[in-house]
């Protein structure tokens, strides 16, 4: 038996091989994008976490460069959804996403884009003589990340039959209504917490969820 | 390997694609080629001879208001394929034999 014989089978077999693999409903490249985008918004909270503990020099560099510090969170949720979607090209260009699993992808870049929309908030005054410097407002989008979050994971859930993932949304759904319904400012500190790690750790529980399933080979 | 035992359609590489794709299950015509990453002329080609030899089999309607062709392997697609990866095995064993 000559080498290229050889050389030849080889080939064909991995080829064969490699076709299996992308065809198989493993859910390989979706998870591989998940457990990345847990990775982006890791740091991404870490940046709004350093942010938030050093308000007044933020302040300070708002008041010398007003210009771009009033696009700066801006340009930057952008920045990080522009990073997000440029993982998913690059991870699907390597391994493409077929049907289902193309689907669903889309359904979960639209919650994630839904996000980074920076909320818009207006203060009207009754009197010109209110002092707006002494008005401090806080804007809190927890409950509808996390009902965002619930309708991708019962999506993802519906279509692939894994039923952990609907656990997983019905929990947030009750979280985020306990949250809008229920003044709880006792668990303030919690909240904001919890606002910070649910997108990545939403990301990094399914990543790795849908990773399992295929090492399980269901 | 002989060339001579091995059936046409394993001659081209694509065409093995094609095959290893739909043994799997049925495919639409796009995603035949995300999976494959062929050019439509070339796909449309190597599927027509393989539905000429009655590898796979076309079923053509509509989803969404929009064209939609389905392949799915034939029972002799299938059977060929089958033989083909076992030939393939039976030289990678004859290998290994005669390098132990």
């Amino acid at each position: 038996m000559d080498e290229k014989t050889l050389h030849e089978a080889v080939e064909n077999i991995s080829l064969i091989k490699g076709v299996i693999d992308r065809t198989s409903r493993s859910f390989v490249a979706f998870s591989k994008i998940f457990i990345y985008w847990s990775i982006l918004f890791i740091l991404n909270s870490v940046i709004t976490l350093l942010m938030t503990l050093n308000k007044e020099k933020v302040l300070e560099v708002s008041k010398q460069y007003p210009v771009l510090s009033n696009q700066y969170s801006n340009f930057f949720l952008i920045g990080v959804t522009l990073v997000a979607f440029l993982i998913y090209r690059a991870v699907s260009k390597k391994i493409p996403l077929v049907g289902l699993e193309k689907h669903l992808m889309k359904v979960w870049l639209l919650v994630l884009a839904m996000n980074v929309i920076p909320p818009k908030i207006g203060i009207s005054t009754a009197t010109a003589a209110m002092d707006l410097g002494s008005i401090s407002v806080q804007s809190n989008n927890f409950s509808i990340i996390l009902f965002s979050l619930s309708i991708a994971l019962i999506t993802t859930s519906l279509f692939t039959g894994y039923k952990q993932l609907s656990y997983a949304g019905i929990i947030y759904i009750t979280i985020s209504v306990f949250h809008s319904y229920l003044n709880l400012s006792v668990f303030e500190g919690l909240v904001q917490v919890l606002s910070l790690i649910a997108i990545p750790s939403t990301f990094l529980y399914t990543g790795l969820f849908l990773k399992s399933q295929r090492v399980r080979g269901n | 390997l002989d060339v001579n035992s091995i059936p046409d359609i394993f001659q081209s590489k694509l065409r093995i694609a094609i095959v290893s794709c739909l043994i799997m299950g049925e495919k639409t015509f796009k995603e035949v080629k995300e999976i494959t990453g062929a050019t439509d002329g070339n796909l449309s080609v190597q599927i027509s001879k393989m539905e000429d030899s009655g590898y796979i089999t076309k079923h053509k309607d509509f989803f969404n208001n929009k064209p939609r062709t389905r392949y799915n392997l034939t029972e002799k697609g299938q059977n060929e394929f089958v033989n083909y990866v076992n030939t393939l095995d039976n030289v990678l064993r004859q290998y290994s034999n005669k390098d132990k």
